[in-house]
């Protein structure tokens, strides 16, 4: 779909030119537009501060009427985000009911970033985390610092 | 290892590497899920699977090129292939076991004993030691451990190919009886477990499982493998290796009853397994979740506007947020009731498949014809199991019928756009002049007293009246005449009684229309509707 293609580029650009703080926007494929090398720093007031986390964004062909696929490709011990090789991410904003196409790629990013300063155990996919990190906080902090420490460099 | 099914041969491509495998249901295509997406490239097909090692459905998928040296060590220690070259089979203590089980099952265990030091049954095993000298206990328990890990579901997952279990450690007999076939400590060479319970049924949705319980029947046959598995697992005793675990077997077959593996092919055992499918079906078609379309007609009425100044903002510049594209003065765009607008292709993509939009997720019919979300899902809600059979069952309706549900559907919104013209209570009062006040009630009597036959408030009420008590049961040739009395009744009648034809029959068509999707969907309309009922209203 051309007028897809189109916003992607123009989303990109938007991205590249002025990128928000702690993010880093690139082609996997210089040829497609369609999928995304992200690096997101940890936020500095999150468990994560320190880590770089490599994140893959794809966009469908039918996008904007489709939301986007975000999975983290450096493993992170978060509620939110499954701790194995797919890095599957639990995010409102990209579920398909409540996806709406006027939603940007740049909101889809700094929801994740929020999602990593305040991660929503309610929502979670990794259970153990959303555990310990309703009933032991401390216990999840350390647990975090330390996979960021060994992960995500 | 097992005799799966025979291989065709076909290289497949690499599931292990970086990039996601999809495998096409449909065509069989499979390819790179960051060049070609999701969807099927050759088929454009939905029906896709991203292939990963725990859960590969590409068939011969044995012809693996190059596996992991883990595996080839399953490879290399399968005692069918070694024996003959190794150890004599004759020479070794062959028992078998048959064991008849309730539901016609069929329970065989063979044990194949050697005499021999195990070093000659295993010939291979100084190389492997050689080779993975960090390997602290007993190799052969180690290979078992990986093949009891990989049936153990996700927890360790080691680098195989394949399906995990189905294709290597069970051989799906052609009645649905399973062959395990495995080995365990320095004297035993192998064993053969195979039980038979009967064909497997495919499992009706709908209805509760004919025949035998699935659940119990595999806790029975179990039961017996434990039984049979007794005897030999004393003789060998005493040349437990050290690392052995009490009874890996035993775990190998508890955890057949975790719902992470109580399933094999298309047969579910257990309520965990089944929902775990539902919701894999569920993250498959994702839309199916999100509100449903909105009606052709709803779209190409949207009202059409040309962007003025104003809609440009004061700095003269404003895109449509779909497209990201920017608009010129006097562009012709297409205005949502929520005033929000888009270019019309924009707007008409998105509202052919969500009847929300794009930017407030507003729904863009209004308050008479709800959306088909709330009205799906306010409708199932309180509708029990029976209702929902009864209006499939009313698929089985003449074509005919559906013809008439797309006209009353048309007639049911005409209906409530002249309805909600109406609301206001001054001119229901104009229309209750002509009319007796009390309106249905009042026509019930006046219909009694008067000659039935050319009575029309008659007919209406017991039009009216099957309808409300038996959702979803009426008959088209009832919802037929109800359409003409709406007809005539708004025609001939005026306001007052119009209104509540409107109503009645807006009702009555939402209901038709649930039942003529479900025509085009099938099982998948089914579950949307069984699981539809816990979505929130937008």
């Amino acid at each position: 779909m051309a007028s897809g293609q189109k916003r992607i580029s123009k989303e990109l650009a938007e991205v590249t030119t002025s990128p928000p703080a702690g993010i880093k926007v690139s082609l996997v494929d210089d040829n497609n537009v369609h999928n995304w090398n992200i690096v997101m720093d940890g936020p500095e007031d999150s468990p994560y501060a320190g880590g770089k986390f490599k994140l893959l964004l794809v966009l469908p062909t039918d996008y904007p009427f489709k939301p986007p696929k975000i999975n983290f490709k450096t493993r992170i011990w978060h509620p939110n985000v499954t701790f194995d090789e797919h890095g599957s991410m639990c995010i409102g904003i990209l579920k398909p009911e409540a996806w709406k196409p006027s939603s940007k790629i740049l909101s889809v990013l700094t929801a994740t970033q929020n999602l990593l300063m305040e991660p929503v155990p309610d929502d979670a996919v990794e259970t153990t985390a959303a555990n310990s990190f309703k009933e032991d906080r401390a216990g999840f902090n350390k647990t975090a610092k330390e996979y960021t420490k060994k992960y995500a460099k | 290892m097992a005799d799966g099914p025979s291989s065709d041969g076909s290289r497949h491509l690499d599931a292990l590497g970086q990039r996601d495998v999809v495998y096409c249901h449909q065509c069989s295509h499979e390819w790179y899920q960051d060049e070609h997406g999701l969807a099927c490239p050759n088929c454009s097909s939905e029906i896709t699977e991203i292939v990963s090692p725990e859960s590969d459905p590409r068939p011969g998928h044995d012809e693996e090129p190059e596996p992991p040296p883990d595996f080839r060590d399953i490879q290399r220690h399968n005692p069918w292939q070694h024996d003959a070259a190794d150890s004599d089979p004759e020479e070794a203590d062959i028992e078998e076991h048959v064991q008849h089980g309730p539901g016609g099952s069929v329970f065989i265990s063979q044990t194949i004993r050697s005499s021999r030091p195990p070093r000659v049954a295993f010939g291979t095993r100084p190389s492997r030691r050689n080779a993975r000298p960090q390997d602290g206990p007993d190799p052969v328990i180690a290979d078992f451990q990986n093949m009891v890990n990989s049936m153990m579901g996700p927890t360790v997952r080691q680098g195989q190919t394949g399906r995990s279990g189905a294709d290597t450690l069970f051989s799906q007999g052609q009645f649905g009886g399973n062959t395990f076939q495995t080995s365990r400590g320095p004297n035993v060479v192998g064993g053969r477990f195979t039980f038979h319970s009967g064909p497997i049924r495919p499992r009706d949705a709908d209805g509760p499982q004919p025949g035998v319980p699935p659940v119990e029947d595999i806790a029975t046959l179990i039961g017996n493998l434990f039984g049979a598995m007794g005897e030999p697992a004393g003789h060998d005793h005493d040349h437990r290796g050290p690392g052995m675990p009490p009874n890996p077997l035993q775990g190998l077959f508890a955890s057949l009853l975790n719902p992470a593996n109580a399933r094999h092919g298309d047969a579910v055992y257990s309520q965990e397994a089944l929902d775990e499918i539902i919701s894999t079906l569920m993250e498959q078609h994702p839309t199916s979740n999100a509100p449903g379309p909105a009606s052709p007609d709803a779209i190409s009425s949207l009202p059409k506007k040309k962007i003025d100044e104003k809609m440009l903002g004061p700095e003269g510049k404003a895109e449509c947020s779909v497209c990201m594209d920017d608009v010129i003065l006097d562009e012709e765009v297409v205005t949502l009731p929520c005033s929000h607008w888009f270019h019309e292709q924009c707007a008409s993509m998105w509202l052919s498949e969500h009847n929300t939009c794009p930017i407030c997720r507003k729904g863009i019919e209004g308050e008479a014809t709800p959306t088909s979300n709330s009205r799906r899902s306010s409708n199932s809600r309180p509708a029990s199991r029976s209702e929902r059979r009864l209006s499939r069952i009313s698929l089985g309706r003449p074509r005919m019928s559906r013809d008439n549900t797309s006209g009353s559907r048309n007639e049911a919104r005409l209906d409530a756009i002249r309805q909600s013209g109406r609301l206001s209570p001054t001119e229901e009062t104009q229309g209750s002049t002509t009319m007796p006040t009390g309106s249905a009630r009042r026509w019930q009597a006046v219909g009694d007293g008067s000659s039935p036959h050319i009575s029309q408030p008659r007919e209406r009420s017991n039009d009216s009246d099957p309808s409300r008590d038996m959702p979803g049961s009426f008959s088209s040739f009832t919802r037929h005449r109800d359409r003409q009395n709406a007809r005539r009744e708004s025609i001939g009648r005026g306001s007052g009684h119009g209104n509540t034809s409107g109503s009645d029959h807006s009702r009555s068509s939402r209901r038709s229309s649930r039942s003529g999707d479900s025509t085009g969907n099938g099982p998948m309309n089914w579950l949307r509707d069984r699981f539809g009922s816990g979505r929130s209203h937008d």
